[in-house]
Formats: C-alpha cells, structure tokens, sequence
C-alpha cells in the first residue's frame, strides 16, 4: 500500500487567504492578501507597469468570491462587483509589507516600512445584508473557514453595520429623493438622534488605517484618483448607504403587496413609492416634476430638521404634591429646556423667558434662542394635551397644575404622546415606564415531612402559602378590596405613591378567594422561586421553609451542598475541588435536574464525571448512562473509565460494526456506561431513544449551542432522568448558545424559543438591557459549574505541574493504512531475510508512527489536513479552549515535517501566526521566535521539535505543553517540558502527552510505565530493543487492539 | 345651462394622468377651521352644478398642478380639451407695515405665536386681525381676482372651483399658505413674531429700520435654528419657498461630514499613519444599540401627510407597513441568528 492509493481522499492544499475590508464609495470592499503568492513576491519584486503597480501578492477578484461565497456572497462571480482599486499600504523597496506575518515566509526577515505607497489590488462589493451575515461568522473568529481569515478591521466594520442597523431598527430615518448628475433617485436617509452624532464622531476617530487606505483609480493614468475622504466622511457615507440598503430591501416585499401586479404608474408619487422599494431607486419620470417634489419633501421634513438640530429641547417634569399639603395638594408639571448634548443642564422655563444673566450665556453659546424655540414646542405639545394649551394663555407659562386624577392621566396617556414627538419627559423615580406596581404574590412553601430515608423527587408534593404584597407592603384582603374600589389607581401607600392595576388587585382578590393552588410539585416551586413568575407570568416570591427551604438554598449557593466521600472501588484520588463538583453533580443529578460543569480544561471534569456515575451505580441506580462525545475523545474516555472506575461496565456505540435492534439493547442494559458521538446521536436516534437511560451525559456540549442543528433536537429527545453538559467553553457568554445547553438540561426552564426571544435575547443582544442580563443569570446560574485554574480555591488545590495523557482514536483512514503497513511486514519478515529484519522492523514502525500522527505526514503529499488523524483534531479541539482563554501553548513532535504541519493546520484554522522552531531556524531567528512568543501580544502557540527545541530555550509564556507524538524516554519529554516548567512560571503547568489508543503507541507507553521502576532498556538507548524482539512479541506490540477499532 | 354644460358635458372632462387628488373621498373639503372658511368663500356663491363639478374634478385628480405664490395661485386643469385650462387666482396682498402691526399684537398671547410656530392657525387670530382693522381671510368673492381659459362664461367655472377646493385641503396642511398667499412668506412671518418680541422687550419699540430689514434680508428659516451642517439645505428650501422653479434637491442625508464634501481635498492619498496601519482598537459597542421603538413610523407620522398627494394608495398607511417590516428585519439581523434556519456546522 502506497500512499498515492489514498488520492480519492487527498485533495490539494489551498493557500492561507487573509480577507480584508475598506470603505470606498459608501461600500465595504472586500480584497485579500495570499500567503502563496507573498513567499514568491519576498524574493521577486514587483512589475511596475506605467501608473499605479499591481500589488504583487493580493488575490483575485475570483479567489475572493470563492473565499466568502459559502458565507455571504452569491456563489457566481458578478462583474458589477469587481473593480480595481489602489490601496495606499505601508511599503519597503517597492514591496507592500504583509497585514501579518502569517503570510511572510519564516526564513525572510520581516520587513519595516518606510512609506505609503498605492498598489492595486482587486476589490469585491459586499451590500449591507451580506455584510452582517459575514460578520455573524466574524463574532465567533477570525476564521472563516479553514485557511480563510478575516483581518481584524471585520470587528471594526461590523461595529459600523450595526451601528447602521440600529439606526433602521430604531426607526431613525425618512425616505427622501436624492440628485445624481441629471437623473434622480428615491433613496431612504438616515435622521440622526441628537447621540447618534457622538456615536457617529467617535467610531470615525477610532476607524483603523486600513479601511480608509483606498481609492479608486482614474480611468486614464495621468488623471490623478478620486480624492481621498475623511473618516468622518466615509462614515456617513456608509451609514447613509447602509440604511438605503436595508430599508430599501424590506420596502420591496410591501411595495409589492400594496401595488401588487400594478407596475405602471400615472404620478410622481407612485413612481417615487416604487423607486423606493426597488433596485437603484432612480425615478423615471418627468425631471420638472421631480424637481418640484423633491422641493415639497424638503418643506415637508423642515420641521423635523428644525428641532433635531436644536441644542435644547422642551421637557416637562411631572412634580409630586409636596408632603405637607393637605388633601388639595396638587401635582405640577414644569417646563423645562434641556440641553440634548448634557441632558443634566436643565433650565427652567421662568429664566429662559427672562433670559438674561448666565442662562442667556449658555444659550447664546449654543446660538439658541429659547423664545422662538420654546413658543414653537408648546405650540406643538399643545396639540396632544388641553393642559398645555391652556397654560399658553399667560405671556410667560412655566408649567402646570394637575390633580390626583389629571396626573393619572398624564402618566398612562399624555406622557408617551410627548415623549413620541420628542419631548422629554421627566417622572418621579417610582414611576416605571408604563408599569404598574404590581401585586406580588408571595408564596410560603413548606414541604411534607421527609421520612427518614424516603427518596423525593421534583414531583414531591408541597404546600403553598399565598400572601399579596404591593411594594414592601403586605397587604390583607380588606385592603386590596379599598383599593379595588378607588376610582383612580394612582395611590400613596405608607409614603410610596404608586399606580396599580385595578384589574391586577381584582385578580388578587380572586386568587384569594378561591383559595386556588394551595398544593403543587416541588418543580412548581423551583421554577417559581428561580424565574420569580408564575406560569402565568405574573411576580412570586417563593419563601420556603422546612427541607423545601433548604433545597432551595442547595441549588442557589452550591458551596453549602454535603461533600460526599468518593465511591468505594474509585481509584483516583479527587481533589477537593472535584470533590465539590461531584457532589453537586449529584445533589442535581438525584433531583432529575439537569447540570452544566464548566470547569477550565485540565481540572478533570472527566473524572468528577465518572465518580458520579460510580456512585450512583454503588446506591443501586437504574439504567446505563449514556454519554455522548466528540470521535476524537471516544478513546479517552473509555481509557479514563478504565483507570479511574474499572467497576463500570463500558460499551462503545461508534463504528460500522456497532450493534443494533435487539442485540444493541440487550448490550446496553449490560453496561454502565454506553460511550457514542455526536454523528451518531441523530442517525442512530431510533435507537438510542428506545432505552430509558438512567442520565445522558454530553461531552464537548458547545456542539449542541444551536438549538436547531440535527444533534441538539436529538439530544433533546432521549428519555433520561438527568442530563448533564460538559464544556471547557463559557457558555454563559452567548445567549443563543446558553439557551440551546439549558434546554437540553432543563426543558421549559427558560421557556419555548419565541418566548426566549421576547424575554431574554432580544432584550440582552440587541437593547442590552442588564435587568433581562441578571435575570438570565439567576435562572441559569444555579445549574452552571464553572471554575478557572485560576480561582483561588483552585489553585491550592492544584500541583504546579500536572501531567496527563491524552487518548485519541485512529480515524477509518488510518486505520487502514496502519493494517496494510503490518501486513507489508507481516510479509516481508515471512520471506525471512535475517540480514534485513532489523531495517524492516525500524522502518515499519518509523511508518506507523507517522500513521498516527497524520496520513499526510506519512504519505508527504501536502494533501488536505482536516479530518483524517484523531490526534491533530483533538489538539485543534483543545488549543481552540486554550486560545479562547488567552493562555499559551508550547507543541513537541519529533518529526519536522509534522511539525511544519501542525503550523500549517493551526494557522488555517485560527488565523493567527503560528511560531515553528525546528533544526533549520538559525540562531538568530530563533531568539527572535523566543521573545516573541514570550511577549504579552505575540503568538499563542509555538511548535517545536523535540530535538531543536527540547532543552536550553526559556518559554515560559506557556502553561500547556503538548508532546503529540513520544519519545518515551521520559527524560527527554521531561526537559522539554520544563522549557514552560521552570523559573519564571507563576502559573500552573499541564502537560498533555498524545498517545493513540489501540497502536503501537498505546503499549510501548504501556511498557513504559510498567517497566520503568524497574530498569531502563527501553528508553535508554533509543528504539534498537524492538529489533530483539520476536515476531511474536512485535506482533503484540504493533498490532491495533480493540480499542482502535470502534 | 351653461355654455360649457350645452356643448361639452356628453363628452365630460378627458382622462387626466398623475393629476391632483383630494385625500377626502367625501364631505367637506377642509376640517380645519381656517380651511372651512376658504371653502366657505365659493360655495356662498351661487355656481349650481358647478360646484358639485368642481369637487368631482378634484376628486378625480382633473388639477394637473397648482403653484402658489405671494398673491397669486396659479394651476393648471385637464378639462375636456386636449390642453389644459389654465387657472389664475390672484388675492390681494396685506402690506408689510400691517404684518408688523399685527405681529406687535402678538406679543402677549403666548398661544398665538406658539400655535403658528407649530405650524397651525390659532382661533384668537381673526379677532387679533379684526382688532388691528385687516382680514386674513378673503371674505368675499371680489376680494379675488380669477380667471380661467376655459370657454365657460360663468367666473368662477368649476375648474377655478376644482382648485379652489384642493386649496382648501392644502391650507389644512398647512395653515402657512394663507399666509403667504397674503403677502408674507413662512420665515418671514416667523421671525417677525419671534423677534418682535425681543426688540419689544429692550424697549426698542421704535426701530422699525429694524423690523423692515425682513424685507429686504430673507433670513433662511435654519440659519437661526440649525448647526452650520444643515446650511446648504435650509438655503436649498429658503430658495424654493419663493417660488422660484429652480430644482430642489434632498442632498442625502443632513448628517456629519456633509458640509465637507464640497471642498475636494486635492490629495491623492489618505493620511494614512506608517505604525500601526493594521491595528484596530476595540470599539466600545454598549449604548450603540439602545432600541425603544415607542411607536411606529413617529418620523414620518409627526411631519404629517405630503401636499397635493396623487397615488391611489395613501402615503403614511404605505410608510407605517415599511417602517413595521424594516424594524423586524434588523432588529433579526442584530440579534444572534439563534433560530435563524442556518444549519449548524457540527
């Protein structure tokens, strides 16, 4: 078997593409940088043809349409797209210098500019909506996809769309008619807030260089570009752009419908509402008729443009009765101007009448004139509100008098009127935006009483208690019926004024007198106490006392949950953070709730895992456990249960020769654990869903983040008594992704997806509103365990340096190409040729390490990387957390040539420079690479080899050292890990060691380990001992055991 | 019977494309009281069927256009001649030396100036003209002087009553048009009865020099008003309120940098720093998107309907579905596409 017999599997590498954007017309452009195209461009200089250079390494207007067209752009080159463009870049000796030296060959010296000079690049157009869905992927990275990169000016310029988007969602705009050389357009502008102005200043000074490096180019070359624009200018631009674009696209659907199949219009009117919702907007109709509508538009929009440029606005203070009036006591409304820039500076209508002194000043400064201005606020606000009107019959009115009833009308009716034509408003601090105080239902909860030893579950029974209360105030039955009977709801209760809902207290009442709900579950009172509403949405306290009480303070402050000891047949030790986080497994677990550890990678949320499931075996638990995770960890996991728990019973679901209908059934209920993935979970789910697992445990569980995919509907339907979510990743940080595990773990704890939506993500994602925020957390928190390594009550806890091995599976294709390499042996030590045996032996196993390291590595073919070796995705799967938590990671191998490709794999997949020291570096480079790597800002992940850089060199930036293959002399590994373990390292170090479960791999480490005490044949003098060995003893080493199998 | 009536009526008017239509589909044209009182004018004549005729055409939007200026009304209607009838309204103009008197009893009703500053017509306005001996409301049909080239001997004809009646909408848009049609433009009446109160005020009752320099400065409304980055378009609308026909144009949006653009910079290149070219630094996002839609479509709502309206289909109903859909679409857009129908990658 050779490694071209593979090539159905191979495809060509591509290049690392890095995707930039500017703003040139109104329009982000897209180019791209390419790597291949750079490491040629380092040692060849660039034509220069006549005007402007080509830039020698940027990619094709093609290459960036296939780059993004998955993501955002229509899959076809559109020539109305592409242009050719010169960007103004940093340059030396007529070379642009790369964005990053992730497309600089490592054996040029990078360069430092000396000056600005134009090069022209080809640029795609991207309209508003494919930007925002380019940059939904930007949020989650910089990768694109693998080898794609979005540079970092993408976070910039989705600030800037989304800026532009809240401008239409806010409903900040008017359609209006634009003048374009002779022809005119319907366009829809923006109408800028009076903050939308500092907005707007704020994101131009912060606009990054590159964005505004281009310019087109003149048609003939003589004739100099078009002028560069300012960052305030390209700004507005884009936005005015943005919002034509985006209401444009949504007028059309309603344009459509209303006109429905008329297209042909009689009216300037008709043919500005049609140009409006479609393509260029540009009206073809008579121009003298145009022209005179576009002059009505701009009187029609005057009086807005007048007040929206006004530095002070009217405001009006609602005033409570002062507390010493008597029952005539009345409410006023004062006039106020404010300031729009500094809405503090309040002036009272009074002073702006006199206008004299300092208040004149302050005017005068803003060239404003509060007569005119204030004349013209209450001509206007007397149109929504008979009391303003009346006040305007005095020569200088500052405000006015309500009574009770007067100013509940104010609050509930006048006051959004005048808030919607833009006035202030300013109310007393009680008074929430349009709610009404409401009645709180307070519920004392009290549980039967626990039989010593009976078991409860969340269907217990429970009693509630129910108790009304307005603000602080309790209130009894007789006086919830005096306040049902006030005619207006607008009342002062023990010093509080408030508004209460009639209707609110009437149901109170009802809910009194019905007595209704005087028992419910234990779950009832959970998701009461946890989201403080009822079902029905109104406000609960829940109080419980008794074991209710105590439940409840569990879930809520998990450091008071029972340690319990460890199962007896465990054989681990747990750290006392462990301990901790088992018993929390279990204390959930055992009330049917569902749990996410989120504990930072290395803390062993495997093993805290496995105790739990030994336990619950030990107390006599009913059903197998089913756990679900990623291919690459199937091997761990089996290996780890084995080591930690061999009383558990393991079955492995993965593979084409897994078990199904019966026979798959009968097998489960055997075992205590079933092991499958994620790509099984749906396509397997017939079956899976036919047992009743005892728990469903979900590995790696940021699989299931997007509630709609195939696994996380899957997940969801297994019939389990508990679930659990493991995850290194902070899913707390993400809504989306934080809804999607919750419903997994909890069903209907945060409500049905619409209703999520309205409660929770629209509030916190798009109006940020920190209340929806904090209750979120409160909801979720008490079934989120997350801890850092860096917690106090962590570290302690932890040794400086820990060591653990990492299992990884083969995958089908190296499976394959390990068999055929032992039996080519095979074969060949059958033909007996003594004098050559050894050579045979070395060069097999030589090749069988390659095999589980990558396919690629051992057939050198420079083919795709992605997919094909269990070890490189798994270190992909844990550098992704290591990156994600800003820590630094240091990469041993032993092979060069796999090392170059773990630098290539990593680049591609995270967009960031990737350091590789192996024996070619020289030594001043290498330095260089040092101290980089130990600088705050340089690379993240340093890949080196063994032998170039397994001693001297100081690295302690890192605090993970991977060796993805072995040397198994653990002296050697031992030094190269203490280039991240030695002074100078103030955290804690993990030392991953990669071993392929099953090979050649797994039991040389096997041999290792149980030999080591005892002598040092092995590892002391290389891999010459295999060569002693006989066919029989090799066959036991190199073959692949079950556990490579799966 | 008319002479119009005898040889024109089998054929009626001809079909008029993209004219005026009136946004009352029935009753009286003008709800305001201003505006009753102008269709009040004409239909205390005795015209018989051409009244009911005129509502008819501008009903149906037989009024191609009609312009107004300082004491004359100018329009043209389609009747059942190819070419249209041209109708002329002129209206006597009050003199300036009158608005200044009129603006002086202004002053102490705060009401009066606030309601015309809003854009509408305060009821204590007649008794205010009445006390100072003028009318703002042609009270009689002689106070007009129309004409129309029809061939109907009748004057007024039912096309000069067709325009009357879609003027009686317009001054209920916008009360401001009596105004000018009296004689005084919208800018110049507002500054006279915002200042005249100042200079009232400093005791400076006398200057009239400086009352009459309205007259010959015409003060655009936003220089007053608005930042120097609204000027080019507050002069675009100072110009077009004259009457003049020169083309108005909507400059996109009246936002920042806009002032700027007509000087162009003669630099070829950006300024563009050689450290950190590639550098972005982070933008701080929170405030960016607060999102209250209160209530939709308030922009557009609060500026009110367009004049002289011709489409089938009536304007802000039309904005109020867009402005509904376009929010929908971004605030989904903003909000993580969590139950958008992406597949996941896994």
């Amino acid at each position: 078997m050779y490694p071209g017999e593979m090539g159905a599997l191979l495809t060509p590498v591509c290049c690392m593409i890095i995707l930039h954007a500017g703003l040139l017309n109104d329009q982000v452009s897209l180019w791209a940088e390419e790597s291949s195209a750079a490491r040629k461009a380092s040692v060849e200089l660039p034509k220069r043809r006549g005007g402007v250079s080509k830039h020698p390494y940027s990619a094709s207007f093609a290459r960036v349409f296939s780059a993004v067209d998955k993501s955002a752009l229509p899959s076809e080159v559109d020539s109305a797209r592409v242009s050719a463009v010169q960007a103004w870049l940093p340059s030396n000796n007529d070379m642009p210098i790369p964005s990053s030296r992730l497309l600089w060959p490592e054996d040029v010296e990078f360069p430092s500019p000396t000056k600005h000079s134009a090069w022209a690049i080809d640029t795609v157009t991207v309209h508003a909506l494919e930007i925002v869905s380019l940059m939904d992927q930007a949020e989650r990275g910089n990768v694109l996809s693998p080898g794609v990169i979005l540079a970092g000016e993408f976070a910039y310029i989705l600030q800037l769309a989304k800026f532009a988007s809240s401008l239409v969602a806010r409903q900040q705009y008017l359609p209006g008619v634009r003048e374009n050389g002779d022809a005119y357009f319907a366009c829809w502008k923006p109408i800028f807030a009076p903050d939308d102005h500092a907005t707007i200043s704020d994101i131009a000074q912060s606009m990054p260089p590159v964005v505004r490096s281009l310019t087109s180019i003149a048609t003939s070359s003589k004739v100099s570009p078009t002028a560069s624009r300012s960052p305030i200018e390209l700004v507005s631009g884009y936005v005015n752009a943005f919002v034509d674009d985006a209401v444009r696209a949504s007028a059309s659907s309603v344009v459509r419908s209303i006109y429905q199949s008329k297209n042909a219009y009689l009216n300037v009117h008709d043919c500005w509402v049609h140009a409006l919702a479609t393509g260029s907007g540009r009206m073809n109709f008579d121009s003298r008729e145009i022209a005179e509508f576009a002059r009505r538009l701009d009187e029609w929009e005057q009086p807005l443009l007048i007040s929206e440029f006004a530095q002070f606005r009217l405001c009006f203070r609602l005033e409570e009765p002062p507390d010493d009036a008597s029952a005539g006591g009345n409410w006023k409304v004062q006039y106020l101007l404010q300031c729009v820039k500094d809405q503090s500076l309040l002036i009272p209508a009074e002073d702006a009448w006199i206008n004299a002194g300092a208040v004149r000043k302050t005017f005068d400064a803003s060239n404003f004139k509060p007569r005119e201005q204030l004349l013209r606020a209450l001509g206007q606000a007397s149109r929504v509100s008979t009391q303003v009107e009346d006040s305007l019959k005095t020569k200088a009115p500052s405000g006015f008098y309500l009574n009770n009833e007067e100013a509940f009308l104010f609050l509930t009716d006048t006051v959004q009127t005048l808030e919607q034509a833009g006035f202030g408003v300013m109310l007393p601090a009680w008074w929430r935006k349009g709610q009404k105080s409401k009645v709180r239902k307070k519920a004392s909860v009290q549980g039967a009483l626990k039989v010593a030893g009976s078991k409860f579950t969340l269907d217990a029974i429970v009693d509630f208690d129910w108790e009304m209360s307005l603000g602080e105030t309790t209130l009894t039955r007789d006086e919830l019926e005096t306040l049902a009977a006030l005619k207006i709801p607008l009342v002062k209760i023990r010093g509080q004024w408030m508004l209460v809902s009639k209707d609110d207290i009437q149901q109170a009442i009802n809910f009194l007198q019905k007595k209704v709900r005087t028992k419910g579950t234990l779950r009832d009172a959970v998701n009461m106490a946890l989201t403080q509403s009822a079902p029905d949405g109104s406000e609960v306290t829940v109080d419980a006392s008794g074991w209710v009480g105590e439940f409840l303070h569990q879930l809520n402050e998990p450091q008071v949950m029972v340690e319990l000891t460890a199962p007896d047949d465990f054989c681990g030790i747990l750290r006392n953070y462990q301990t901790r986080g088992y018993s929390w497994l279990h204390f959930l677990s055992q009330w049917g709730l569902g749990a996410c550890l989120a504990d930072d990678m290395g803390l062993g949320k495997t093993i805290q895992t496995l105790a739990l499931i030994a336990k619950q075996k030990a107390e006599g638990a009913q059903g197998p456990v089913l756990l679900v995770c990623p291919t690459s960890v199937v091997s761990n996991w089996c290996k780890e249960a084995a080591r930690f728990a061999p009383g558990l019973s393991v079955m492995v679901h993965h593979g084409g020769k897994r078990k199904k209908g019966d026979s798959f059934v009968e097998d489960v209920m055997h075992s205590d654990i079933v092991i499958s993935t994620y790509g099984l979970l749906d396509r397997d789910l017939k079956h899976l869903q036919e047992i009743a697992w005892n728990g469903v445990v979900l590995d790696e569980a940021q699989n299931i983040k997007n509630n709609r995919t195939k696994q996380s509907i899957a997940a969801r339907s297994l019939n389990s008594r508990y679930r659990i979510a493991l995850t290194g990743t902070p899913v707390e940080n993400s809504v989306s992704d934080l809804y999607s595990i919750m419903d997994f773990l909890n069903p209907n704890l945060l409500g049905n997806p619409t209703n999520f939506k309205g409660r929770y993500l629209i509030p916190i994602q798009v109006e940020k509103n920190s209340q929806a925020a904090a209750r979120l957390k409160a909801v979720t928190q008490p079934f989120i365990l997350r801890r850092l390594k860096t917690d106090k009550s962590i570290i302690t806890d932890l040794p400086e340096k820990m060591e653990m091995k990492v299992y990884c599976s083969l995958t089908k294709e190296q499976v394959t190409l390990y068999s055929a390499v032992l039996n080519e042996l095979a074969a060949k030590l059958a033909a007996g040729e003594d004098a050559q045996r050894g050579g045979f032996v070395l060069a097999a196993m030589s090749h069988l390490k390659q095999i589980c390291n990558h396919p690629a590595q051992f057939s050198g073919d420079n083919s795709e990387l992605d997919g094909r070796s269990g070890k490189l995705d798994r270190l992909v799967e844990m550098l992704e957390e290591i990156l994600r938590s800003g820590e630094k990671a240091l990469i041993f191998s032993q092979f060069a040539e796999m090392g170059k490709l773990i630098k290539q794999q990593l680049q591609d997949k995270f967009g960031e420079e990737v350091l590789f020291l192996h024996g070619g570096v020289s030594r001043k480079q290498r330095d260089e690479m040092v101290t980089r790597f130990q600088s705050a800002d340089g690379p993240s992940f340093f890949v080196l080899s063994l032998k170039a850089g397994g001693t001297g060199l100081n690295l302690t930036a890192a605090n993970h050292v991977f060796h993805f293959d072995r040397w198994w002399n653990p002296a050697v590994e031992n030094q190269a890990s203490d280039r991240a373990f030695r002074i100078g390292q103030k955290r804690n170090v993990q030392v991953h060691k990669f071993i392929t479960a099953g090979t050649l791999e797994d039991k040389i480490d096997e041999l290792v380990e149980e030999k080591q005490q005892t002598a040092d044949f092995i590892v002391g003098s290389g891999e010459g001992w295999l060569t002693s060995l006989s066919n029989e003893e090799l066959k036991k080493i190199f073959s692949l055991s079950k556990e490579a199998l799966f | 019977m008319s002479y119009d009536d005898v040889f024109n009526s089998r054929y009626g008017p001809r079909t008029a494309r993209g004219g005026i239509k009136a946004q009352t589909a029935r009753g009286s044209f003008g709800k305001n009281w201003w505006a009753q009182r102008w269709v009040n004018v004409i239909e205390s004549l005795d015209l018989g069927g051409r009244l009911a005729r005129g509502r008819v055409y501008a009903r149906r939007g037989q009024v191609l256009s009609i312009d107004i200026s300082e004491g004359v009304i100018e329009a043209k209607v389609q009747g059942s001649r190819a070419l249209p009838y041209s109708v002329k309204i002129k209206v006597r103009t009050i003199p300036l030396e009158d608005w200044i008197s009129f603006a002086q009893g202004v002053f102490n009703q705060a009401l009066v100036a606030a309601k015309l500053l809003a854009g509408e017509m305060p009821k204590d306005i007649e008794s205010l003209f009445e006390s100072k001996k003028l009318s703002l409301f042609p009270k009689r049909m002689d106070e007009f002087e129309t004409e129309c080239s029809c061939p109907d001997f009748s004057n007024p004809c039912k096309h000069i009553a067709s325009v009357h009646y879609l003027l009686g909408e317009e001054f209920d848009r916008d009360p401001f048009l009596i105004f000018k049609m009296r004689g005084l433009r919208k800018d110049k009446l507002i500054d006279l009865i915002t200042s005249v109160d100042q200079v009232i005020e400093s005791g400076e009752v006398e200057s009239a020099p400086r009352l009459g320099q309205f007259t010959e400065s015409d003060k655009p409304i936003a220089n007053r008003g608005g930042p120097g980055s609204r000027k080019d378009k507050a002069n675009q609308s100072s110009g077009a309120d004259e009457g003049s026909s020169s083309s108005g144009k909507n400059g996109g949006s009246p936002g920042p940098g806009k002032a700027k653009r007509g000087s162009r910079s003669a630099k070829k290149a950006p300024d563009l720093p050689l450290e950190d070219f590639w550098k972005v630094h982070a933008v701080d996002s929170d405030g960016l998107l607060s999102i209250a839609p209160t209530s939709n479509a308030g922009l557009p709502k609060r500026l009110g309907n367009l004049p002289f309206w011709r489409s089938d289909y009536p304007f802000l109903p039309t904005l109020e579905q867009i402005y509904k859909v376009a929010t929908e679409n971004a605030i989904n857009s903003l909000a993580q596409p969590l139950f958008s129908d992406r597949n996941g990658k896994d």
